[in-house]
């Protein structure tokens, strides 16, 4: 039996006056899933949202979330969502604690119990009782997530979470969204800053003008797309494709790249990758070794082994997230005509 | 216990378990803010120093108990238009806030229903204006203490100052929730507020003390504060019971509760039902202020019984007449969000019935309307026949009154729906009802004055037996017992009127039912469309 997703979208149009801001939008997030939804200013990111969040009634189509729909159910939706909009207001000449007390009397959920998960889990115990106008921008957006979390929602909307926050507030933003899927919780957060979301999404939908231009996993989007920047030479079908260190030419389709951080010379660690079973090519570069491969999970355990088993010390292990970048570009056309 | 008491009781029980955390958080910023306190201390002062000025001139002229007097009806005359301009604006301030301060959405999605929102609004804009009367307290006990003036006097006062805030809170939510802005709201609730309070205080307060007077001597003539006083010097009887205990009661309960569900109406989404709390005290005002205006005849003594009757029956048509501006805007039809939960909740029949559906709502206001009219009407005649001292010709004005303004109103109620029918929007609707009203009511006149007609013949002034304002022309020939041109034009017109407000509403009711049936017909398409996906979907998963 396939899991309910937690979020579905199907068919989504929006209309404003005669103008048309979303055109047959459709697309799913499975639970669990911390899934970016990217597009330009004015792509409909927000309107799409508000219709998720029960604020803007779809023209036509339908959005489930967990199976209830936004439409026919709000109030189920509500208690299973957390909407955090951009430039949310704060009532401010309240302290932190009040605010959350309030908000946790209006959800109905008792205050004495969730306002200290959630200041904890926020990392708001210090600014608890200081009044919230005097909060900085990050501590506002973060008391606005906190008031979000408050009625344990499953399901977190997060329009352009991190705009207009300094480095080290966007950083720790993304440490708590981490930490918040950890606990079970999907969430969906729309962007135009790729690499805001790169770090963090698995998967991605990519707007335009209105119109859903690709959705999916990222590695999925990735493989579809063939084309990267490495590809050297034309596989038998014309498909763009790599030459692996053997001569072996592969489709760029089922090419994977991740990258890897190591402690000592960079070198010394490509050269013990270099030619091994399904790499394609091994790059250092940036303090990284960037490595692209053909095949699955295993074989990225098998490189970490290889590595260790050369005396090279693994400090870390991504999917190489340019590849966002490079989806966007390719995807997305700008202000083409 | 009736499940209503215990229903009350439960609700009050809740309340004092969890109060409304709006109203709580509210408070603390008011507190916080310190410009609340501020503003209460200033009003107080200025309060104080009016009042002491004038007691220590008047003192030097009158006697102690002439001075107390004077300094009561002049604090209470303050008072009551610091509440009528305050309440309201403190009260749409509240609620705009919400929006402008962005906040208002995050409200929304904790779940709270827009009537609990409002009764936080309430509370919160009742106890700003309570504290306002608490700081203004001693200095309203003043006059007590010079005499002529009796404790009981000074707290009704402020039992009708509390009213009036009431009435005055009620009235800016709703203009509040209503507002895109804090100062569009402020402005109409000011504006509005001044006009209304400036009437009430000179009709209301000037011109029914001599009213009052006549009916009880010993309630002073010429003093705008006279109810208060009413309620200590009157003797008490049915006139007191009506007039002081069962009219005031109407003024200040109906119009309260109609602006509380004004409020939460326009605070719940387009797709939610908005119909229900309106409509239900409609079912409820409309007979009960038709009884109250017909308490109001019986009770009316001599000669001032038919102006009575006149008054009472023009009012009520009137605002019926604006009522259907208020209705207009409900929805086509129940949306399938409410259909939905009609069906979860298993609502019956009438549950149904005053939920949104424009045909079910103009149907309640037109029954309604004119079951009122009819009452009002009835009981004149009834007073008129039984009391008058020239029965017939009462009767006839008083059925001639009732007949126009019952068919222009009718007219009102079908071109309303008929125009909703065409409209986009419910404003759409409304100005065409506005039009409608002042087309029919004042285009007659106009194009009577502009042939000129109203200096060269006066039976050419028939061109404006169309607008509902001619029947005063037909008094005349009523009051004698003729049927002259103005009678037979005025009766026409008013059938011509009901007829095509007849017309007007079926043609509005068909057509509603045309887009509503089509709505379905597209809903139930698509739904088939998402199905066969999922099939297909599923198809293709096996």
């Amino acid at each position: 039996m396939s899991v309910t997703p937690a979020i579905r979208v199907r068919h989504l149009w929006h209309r404003f006056g005669q103008r048309d801001v979303l055109v047959d939008v459709s697309f799913d997030v499975a639970p669990g899933q911390i899934y970016g939804f990217i597009g330009p200013n004015g792509a409909g990111k927000t309107t799409t949202i508000r219709v998720m969040a029960t604020l803007l009634e779809p023209t036509a189509g339908r959005v489930e979330i967990e199976g209830h729909d936004v439409s026919i159910d709000p109030e189920a939706v509500r208690r299973l969502v957390g909407y955090m909009p951009d430039h949310a207001g704060v009532y401010e000449r309240v302290t932190v604690r009040e605010y959350l007390t309030f908000f946790a009397g209006a959800f109905g959920v008792a205050a004495s119990r969730v306002v200290p998960t959630v200041v904890e889990l926020t990392e708001l115990g210090e600014m608890q009782h200081r009044l919230v106008a005097e909060l900085s921008k990050g501590m506002r957006q973060r008391l606005q997530l906190a008031r979000v979390l408050l009625h344990d929602p499953k399901v977190l909307v997060l329009d352009e979470p991190a705009s207009d926050l300094d480095p080290r507030a966007r950083i720790e933003l993304r440490d708590l969204l981490l930490e918040l899927r950890s606990l079970g919780k999907t969430i969906f957060l729309s962007s135009h800053i790729l690499t805001e979301l790169a770090d963090i999404c698995t998967s991605v939908a990519i707007l335009e003008r209105g119109r859903l231009v690709v959705a999916g996993p990222i590695d999925e989007i990735a493989q579809r797309l063939g084309a990267s920047p490495h590809a050297s030479a034309l596989d038998a079908s014309g498909e763009p494709g790599l030459v692996t260190a053997g001569g072996v030419s592969v489709p760029a389709s089922a090419v994977r790249r991740l990258r890897v951080r190591v402690l000592g010379p960079l070198e010394r660690a490509a050269a013990a990758l270099a030619g091994g079973p399904g790499i394609v090519s091994v790059e250092a570069r940036d303090e990284w070794l960037h490595v692209s491969y053909q095949g699955d999970d295993q074989l990225v355990a098998a490189v970490v082994r290889q590595l260790v088993a050369h005396g090279v010390d693994v400090v870390g292990c991504e999917p190489e997230r340019r590849e966002l970048e490079r989806i966007f570009l390719e995807m997305t056309q700008g202000d083409r005509p | 216990m009736t499940p209503l008491r215990t229903r009350a009781l439960d609700a009050l029980r809740a309340a004092a378990r969890r109060p409304n955390p709006i109203w709580l958080r509210e408070v603390t910023q008011s507190v916080r803010a310190g410009r609340t306190p501020v503003a209460q201390m200033l009003v107080t002062a200025m309060l104080t120093l009016v009042m002491c000025s004038m007691g220590g001139m008047a003192s030097l002229f009158r006697t102690p108990a002439s001075v107390g007097r004077t300094l009561y009806q002049a604090f209470f005359s303050m008072a009551f238009f610091v509440v009528a301009l305050a309440s309201p604006a403190i009260a749409a301030n509240s609620v705009v806030s919400e929006h402008e301060g962005r906040t208002w959405e995050a409200l929304l999605l904790t779940g709270m229903r827009p009537a609990e929102i409002a009764r936080g609004k309430l509370l919160a804009a009742a106890t700003t204006v309570g504290g306002y009367l608490a700081m203004i307290a001693p200095v309203g006990a003043l006059p007590f203490l010079f005499g002529g003036v009796a404790v009981t006097e000074v707290v009704v006062g402020f039992v009708y100052l509390g009213a009036f805030a009431a009435v005055g809170v009620t009235f800016g939510l709703a203009v509040g929730s209503r507002s895109p802005r804090a100062a569009t709201a402020i402005g109409i609730s000011l504006i509005v507020s001044f006009g209304t309070a400036l009437f009430a205080f000179g009709v209301f307060g000037f011109g029914l003390s001599y009213a009052a007077h006549e009916a009880w001597p010993t309630v002073a003539a010429g003093h705008p504060v006279w109810l208060p006083t009413a309620y200590v010097r009157a003797p008490f009887g049915v006139a007191y019971a009506v007039y002081l205990l069962v009219v005031p009661a109407l003024c200040a309960l109906l119009p309260l509760w109609f602006f509380y569900e004004l409020a939460v109406a326009a605070m719940t989404g387009p797709n939610d039902d908005r119909a229900t709390g309106l409509k239900r005290w409609l079912l409820v005002a409309s007979p009960v202020a038709a009884i109250g205006a017909s308490l109001l005849v019986l009770v009316g003594a001599g000669a001032s019984r038919f102006d009575a009757s006149m008054a009472a029956l023009v009012a009520y048509a009137v605002v019926s007449m604006l009522l259907v501006l208020v209705f207009v805007g409900d929805a086509l039809g129940p949306s399938r969000r409410v259909e939905w939960l009609w069906s979860r909740a298993g609502a019956g029949a009438v549950a149904r019935w005053l939920g949104p559906g424009l045909p079910r709502t103009m149907t309640l206001v037109l029954v309604t309307g004119l079951l009122g009219i009819a009452l009002v009407a009835g009981t004149g005649v009834v007073a008129a026949l039984a009391l008058g001292s020239s029965p017939a010709a009462d009767v006839a004005r008083l059925v001639a009154v009732a007949d126009v303004s019952a068919s222009f109103f009718l007219f009102l109620v079908g071109l309303a729906t008929w125009a909703r029918a065409r409209a986009a929007a419910a404003s759409g609707a409304r100005i065409v009802v506005v039009v409608g009203f002042a087309a029919g009511t004042f285009g007659p006149w106009v194009a009577a004055m502009i042939g000129g007609v109203l200096r060269s013949s006066e039976s050419l002034l028939v061109i404006a037996s169309p607008s509902p304002l001619f029947v005063v022309k037909a008094f005349d020939a009523l009051a004698a017992g003729r049927v002259d041109a103005a009678v037979i034009a005025s009766l026409a017109c008013a059938l011509g009127w009901a007829t095509a407000g007849v017309a007007l509403f079926a043609v509005g009711v068909r057509r509603t039912g045309q887009i509503v049936a089509a709505h379905h017909d597209a809903l139930a398409r698509a739904d088939a469309q998402l199905a066969a996906e999922d099939a297909a979907a599923e198809g293709a998963g096996a």
